[in-house]
């Protein structure tokens, strides 16, 4: 273990830690920021984020018929009273002739508005009138997709189901009530689109953090005098374990730093919420909530960046010094990238583009668990070569 | 000159440098691969006979074609319907509203308003006389025109830069790092002489990834154009009125360039500039190669200075005027001409405040970037190596 510590200490060299947390750095200002500081980008967005709590903090993470029948018919009274208080005390309504709800209403559905009409109309929609024509159109997105999930969405899904799969799942759906779940897509997508550039991140940091171990030292030519010894012959293994636990470590801390920043965006509480929702635009292969998908997601990646880390180790071994090692860390980069974006985008979902390109559902741990294998594996074959040779 | 060959030999017999060259030349196969167009090799192949120059004699020769039926019947009725009744998309084109919007957008004031009024202005000149040559009357790929540019000018040759980049960025470090890699840095730089040999490892890794860029190039193209039919549309103006590009803020609209190009010489120039790029990469990481010993630590502090240049004019607050100075001056340097390589010879975006902005800005970075290298061989001939 004192070996290990002693490759692990060599492994994190001050130089290269600073150098990653700048990087680190500007990637998050180029990669991530605008995930944390556009979420969730606008109106009606916001409103509908918004209102997606609310009902969980109100009913839970399903929302049931009554409960629904409520929530729309007391916030639709509550808007009504809000814009015609606005409407009272705001003279720029009298201008264009609205002197109620119903009055806006009509104005608001008129293509050839007048100036003042249009005046009128956009007060409602800008800060001044607190948004609360986007808060009703928020409400009457939620009631519309609530209706239209079981009337229309889900038979036509059911409908251009590609297979028995599907149709069995969208089956189990409705029987199941899941489309009841409280989960807003514009939370689903922001979280998805922020765990793949981490990913990426994460990927990145392990691959340049992890790979001059061995490289290193060859150039050096410790290794000579490392394998003159019995223990020596050994180091490599030690180097391996030493590379893995400073991949454990390093995508630890992203995800502690990164994931508590994206904790600032206040997604909590739809951890509980099921991802198949009649807000959500996608379907997934089983009743996963939003906790479950982060703490997978969580699984997969360590799975990843340890495979990664392996295959760097590999790779270290076999260059000469440190520019021929970058010249096979880019490809391996690459491939890398590539993996991420087809299992973090929409895991386990109908438009996961692993099931849409092998038609079997679920190859999303299969392919992380492939790419872990392939580095463990031919990082030991290595290890086992390298105690034999002469 | 003898040290620049041994200098450039070293470079050359790196095997990885070849594999990596050869996993670029797999990862373009596997773009163009994947981009078939039936449809636009139908039209490159019918342009041998019906010229490219949308007429009275294109009509007559169109109407004379015949087919076998099939794909190819369907292509031709596309064909005539596609180019029947197309008139000059520049005849009474304003861009002035172009200007407007980037400005409200941008909430750009004073000189960078006035620049960006000034873009626009000369730019209606040069619209002007597209409209008098009837240059937007050439038939590129009619209704393909857009997937095929883009699939060009913006996929295949920004892979091409960027891995050129990539390479040419390496083996500078490669020649840079040589002697400490190989432990010979005691030696060589012990003396004024050996200190100088910093020169011909620049040029040495220069022409290297000049070279490893150029031959990217032969080849994805000879690709590219083997597995694509172009006929005579080599020959097509790129600002066909077929050809267009989206931005968010002044919507779909004609592409226009500063000077009439065919789509040969757009070729040309684009891949001139690239090259330019590829130059001007290579001096930022020998010059970065000079200041860092560790050639790791100096790839990741290339890396780190390319995406700062990207992150610092999105830090910046855009209402105070130095804030919109880095922002447009930004656009002058390297990695941005990279990012927006798909609008090079174009009025460009919102971000960008000059004409020319592609030349400007490579002759900019090309200056500042041989002074970097300048400055970072001063410091290295003085430089205490114990």
């Amino acid at each position: 273990m004192r070996i290990v510590l002693h490759e692990m200490r060599k492994i994190w060299n001050l130089k290269i830690v600073l150098v990653l947390t700048l990087l680190c750095a500007l990637y998050y200002s180029i990669f991530l920021r605008f995930y944390i500081e556009y979420f969730p980008g606008g109106h009606s967005k916001t409103e509908e984020v918004e209102y997606g709590i609310e009902l969980i903090k109100r009913y839970g993470p399903t929302l049931e018929e009554d409960e629904y029948a409520e929530f729309v018919r007391e916030t639709r009274e509550k808007l009504k009273a809000e814009m015609e208080a606005h409407i009272r005390s705001n003279p720029v309504f009298a201008a264009a002739g609205i002197y109620s709800f119903e009055d806006y209403e009509r104005v608001h559905a008129k293509y050839d508005r007048t100036e003042a009409e249009e005046k009128a109309v956009w007060t409602l929609l800008r800060e001044e009138g607190d948004f609360v024509r986007f808060k009703l159109q928020a409400l009457e997105f939620i009631e519309e997709r609530y209706h239209d999930y079981t009337e229309f969405t889900l038979p036509r899904l059911m409908s251009e189901a590609a297979n028995g799969w599907e149709k069995d799942r969208f089956a189990a759906i409705k029987e199941n009530e899941e489309y009841r779940n409280i989960m807003v897509w514009w939370v689903y997508d922001n979280t998805l689109d922020y765990a793949l550039r981490l990913a990426v991140l994460a990927v990145l940091a392990v691959l340049a953090l992890v790979s001059p171990l061995v490289v290193s030292d060859r150039a050096r030519k410790v290794h000579l005098l490392q394998y003159s010894a019995k223990e020596g012959r050994r180091i490599l293994r030690k180097q391996l374990v030493a590379v893995l636990l400073s991949a454990f470590l390093l995508t630890t801390l992203l995800l502690a730093v990164f994931g508590a920043i994206y904790g600032t965006n206040g997604t909590w509480p739809f951890w509980n919420s099921g991802l198949t929702s009649f807000l959500n635009h996608i379907t997934f292969w089983f009743d996963i909530t939003y906790g479950q998908y982060v703490l997978l997601y969580v699984g997969f990646l360590y799975v990843l960046c340890l495979g990664a880390a392996a295959l760097a180790f590999v790779l270290s071994r076999f260059s000469r010094n440190l520019v021929t090692l970058i010249l096979k860390l880019i490809p391996l980069f690459t491939v890398l990238v590539a993996i991420c974006h087809l299992v973090f985008i929409n895991p386990f979902g109908f438009e996961n583009a692993l099931y849409i390109m092998t038609g079997v559902p679920g190859m999303e741990p299969v392919v992380c668990g492939l790419v872990f294998i392939a580095g463990v594996a031919s990082a030991l074959w290595l290890i086992r070569r390298e105690k034999r040779r002469t | 000159m003898f040290i620049y060959w041994l200098e450039l030999r070293k470079l050359l017999s790196s095997a990885a440098a070849w594999g990596f060259l050869a996993v670029c030349l797999l990862f373009n196969l596997f773009i163009i691969g994947n981009s078939g167009n039936g449809y636009a090799d139908y039209i490159g192949a019918v342009s041998k006979e019906t010229g490219v120059v949308l007429g009275e004699s294109f009509r007559d020769r169109l109407s004379f074609l015949t087919t076998d039926g099939g794909r190819e019947a369907q292509y031709l009725e596309w064909l005539k319907l596609e180019t029947h009744g197309v008139t000059d998309v520049f005849e009474g084109y304003e861009t002035g509203y172009i200007g407007e919007r980037y400005i409200a957008a941008a909430g750009a004031t004073g000189y960078f308003a006035q620049a960006m009024r000034d873009k626009y202005a000369a730019l209606q000149k040069v619209v002007d006389g597209k409209a008098k040559r009837d240059e937007s009357l050439s038939l590129y790929f009619a209704g393909a025109t857009y997937a095929r540019h883009q699939l060009l000018f913006k996929s295949l040759t920004g892979w091409l830069t960027t891995e050129g980049a990539l390479i040419a960025a390496l083996v500078a470090l490669l020649s840079a790092g040589y002697e400490q890699i190989c432990q010979t840095g005691d030696v060589v730089y012990s003396t004024r002489k050996g200190r100088r040999i910093m020169l011909p490892k620049l040029a040495a890794s220069l022409t290297a990834g000049l070279g490893a860029y150029a031959i990217l190039a032969l080849l994805t193209l000879a690709l590219y154009f083997g597995m694509n039919e172009y006929g005579e549309v080599w020959r097509s103006n790129v600002s066909s009125l077929f050809n267009y590009r989206v931005d968010w803020i002044a919507g779909a609209r004609p592409f226009v360039t500063w000077h009439s190009f065919s789509v040969l010489t757009y070729l040309l120039a684009v891949l001139g500039v690239g090259a330019g790029g590829v130059l001007c990469f290579s001096l930022m990481a020998f010059g970065i190669g000079m200041w860092v010993r560790n050639s790791y630590i100096a790839f990741l502090l290339f890396l780190a200075a390319n995406a700062a240049m990207v992150a610092v004019p999105g830090l910046m607050p855009q209402t105070w005027t130095a804030g919109m100075a880095v922002r447009y001056f930004s656009m002058l340097t390297s990695v941005w001409l990279w990012l927006k390589h798909a609008l090079w010879f174009t009025d460009g975006d919102m971000d960008i405040l000059w004409a020319h902005f592609e030349t400007l800005g490579l002759g900019v970075s090309l200056a500042a970037l041989t002074a970097f290298c300048v400055l970072a061989g001063i410091r290295f001939g003085k430089r205490d190596l114990t």
